[in-house]
């Protein structure tokens, strides 16, 4: 069978659509000593709605489409965005989702996108037999407010195995419009490795498609973190098709959405990470976990249902302290 | 020599539709997202526009203009000409020719009111995200026009991403009615202040054409 390469997918996607249309994308590429090149898509840069589509659809290595959509939220019809995916283990497990640590600046940097399907050095590349040996050029996704600079790029090239003259960097902080679009989009995303951490065999999955509200874009990179991060433990509904014995979802039904955390359901994430000095490594595991997957089960024919939007916190994520100027009915 | 580029929308041909997609988008220097999607109201799938822009604050409204039988609205090197045959005149630059009682004339004037309604906010618009549903065409276009009027006031919703004082956007919300809901994100302090609101009911007595 032919190979496919995730990464040079994702590669043409920006030298042919990205690259070219960079000012009018609001957002900027340069090249670094060591001959990688970072597109600032929203850590200086305004980025915007294309861009933040782009930044997705190419750390999903071309296997995603994002597109923007409104659903009712509380009252009013939210912004919202839609993934839909082909390949869906490899487009999510082993390119978007974002699980590969490397070291930069003293610390930590979690990196996604279709580098990662290189060596697979994190447990969720590592859950799909896909990789991507050697691929001409490779790219990857940082969600940061630090421009990507020559150590960075260093370190993601040595981590995952590609020269730093074959790599792009993608760099946005969360609170910019790129920055919400590219976590919200993180809903099938979301899914997949909260499914795998229960045992479910990523094989067994066939499809995966979901919709996130997209509430706010607000500058201040703890609100910032906290809305986005709302939107997908409150607001996104993932839908998996799968190929299993209905009991292998039974099993497994009550432990993935976010509404477990019942001690906790319905409190802003800006507060639940404070409360764990916005320190991922202090933040249950049970935490990151998906607001709703409907699972369709190919095999049977039967439907199953986990979790539940919560429209109040969504709402408040929406308004923050602000709200209707005139005292109005909605009627929605 | 003339150096027009025409774009005949619905005047000899017949793409009304997708075409407008790819016209709204170069009238904004290709800065735009733009869909066609609907709004549920009440069963009723009643289409909208969708328009997404990445860089709202280099749109000005068109200045309009008549020459004989025709209409234009000039924009800023580009020209959108409502006629029911090829005008013999062209003017220089892009041009768009529609005919004022068609789908595209429609969801062209849908976008003239999405850049209305922006430009009634003072603060610059980093942002635009904005759905507004498209009238029935009527033989009659005075009646196409009344309802696409009433439409937008309670049917269209937009949402502007701005910096700004909370006290001067509510403020100025406060001012402004008749233009559906209208939505002002303060990526500044993390609030949105709201004016207005849609209404199903309304909107649905004018696709009817009931009293309304």
């Amino acid at each position: 069978m032919e190979h496919w390469s995730v990464n040079e997918k994702a590669a043409a996607l920006l030298e042919t659509e990205v690259i070219p249309k960079a000012d009018r994308l609001n957002i900027e590429v340069y090249r670094l000593k060591n001959s990688a090149v970072v597109l600032d898509m929203g850590v200086r840069a305004k980025g915007g709605f294309r861009a933040g589509k782009y930044f997705a659809e190419v750390g999903m290595g071309g296997l995603g489409k994002l597109t923007f959509c409104m659903i009712p939220v509380s009252g009013y019809l939210m912004p919202a965005l839609q993934v839909t995916t082909e390949n869906t283990t490899v487009c999510e497990m082993a390119s978007y989702v974002a699980a590969t640590k490397v070291p930069w600046r003293g610390s930590m940097q979690v990196v996604s996108g279709p580098v990662r399907s290189i060596r697979a050095t994190d447990g969720f590349a590592k859950a799909v037999d896909y990789r991507d040996e050697n691929p001409a050029k490779a790219v990857a996704g940082v969600q940061t407010t630090e421009l990507p600079d020559e150590e960075l790029a260093e370190s993601i090239s040595e981590t995952c195995g590609i020269s730093t003259d074959r790599l792009y960097i993608m760099a946005a902080r969360t609170g910019c419009m790129v920055g919400a679009i590219q976590v919200c989009a993180r809903n099938v995303e979301q899914s997949l490795p909260t499914v795998y951490d229960r045992g479910f065999s990523m094989d067994q999955i066939v499809e995966g498609n979901a919709v996130t509200p997209l509430v706010s874009v607000v500058d201040d990179e703890d609100i910032a973190y906290g809305r986005v991060n709302d939107c997908l433990i409150y607001g996104q509904e993932t839908n998996l098709t799968v190929r299993c014995e209905d009991r292998e979802l039974t099993d497994i039904l009550d432990g993935i959405p976010f509404s477990k955390n019942r001690d906790v359901y319905g409190i802003p994430f800006q507060k639940l990470f404070a409360g764990c000095d916005r320190n991922w490594a202090n933040v249950p595991r049970d935490w990151d976990a998906p607001c709703r997957i409907n699972f369709f089960n190919a095999a049977t024919g039967h439907a199953f249902t986990t979790g539940r939007l919560n429209e109040e916190t969504l709402k408040m994520a929406f308004l923050g302290n602000g709200g209707t100027v005139h005292e109005q009915q909605r009627n929605l | 020599m003339n150096s027009s580029e025409i774009y005949d929308i619905d005047v000899r041909n017949h793409h009304s539709w997708q075409e407008m997609l790819k016209m709204i988008t170069r009238l904004c220097d290709d800065s735009a997202d733009c869909t066609f999607s609907c709004r549920n109201a009440d069963g009723w799938k009643i289409p909208t526009l969708e328009v997404r822009l990445d860089r709202p604050d280099e749109l000005e409204e068109p200045e309009r203009q008549a020459a004989g039988k025709y209409k234009a609205d000039v924009w800023k090197n580009k020209t959108v000409i409502f006629a029911d045959d090829v005008p013999e005149k062209i003017p220089d630059g892009e041009v768009f020719l529609l005919r004022e009682n068609g789908a595209a004339a429609v969801t062209y004037r849908a976008f003239r009111e999405i850049i209305r309604v922006m430009r009634k906010v003072k603060e610059k618009p980093e942002f635009l995200w904005s759905s507004v549903p498209l009238s029935p065409v009527c033989d009659t276009v005075s009646v196409t026009f009344e309802k696409e009027k009433k439409m937008y006031s309670c049917g269209a919703v937009h949402t502007l991403w701005v910096r700004g004082r909370d006290e001067d956007i509510r403020g100025e919300l406060q001012l402004i009615t008749g233009c559906g809901e209208l939505r002002v994100q303060n990526m500044a302090t993390a609030n949105t202040w709201i004016t207005g609101s849609t209404e199903d009911t309304e909107l649905l007595k004018v696709i009817k054409a009931q009293k309304y």
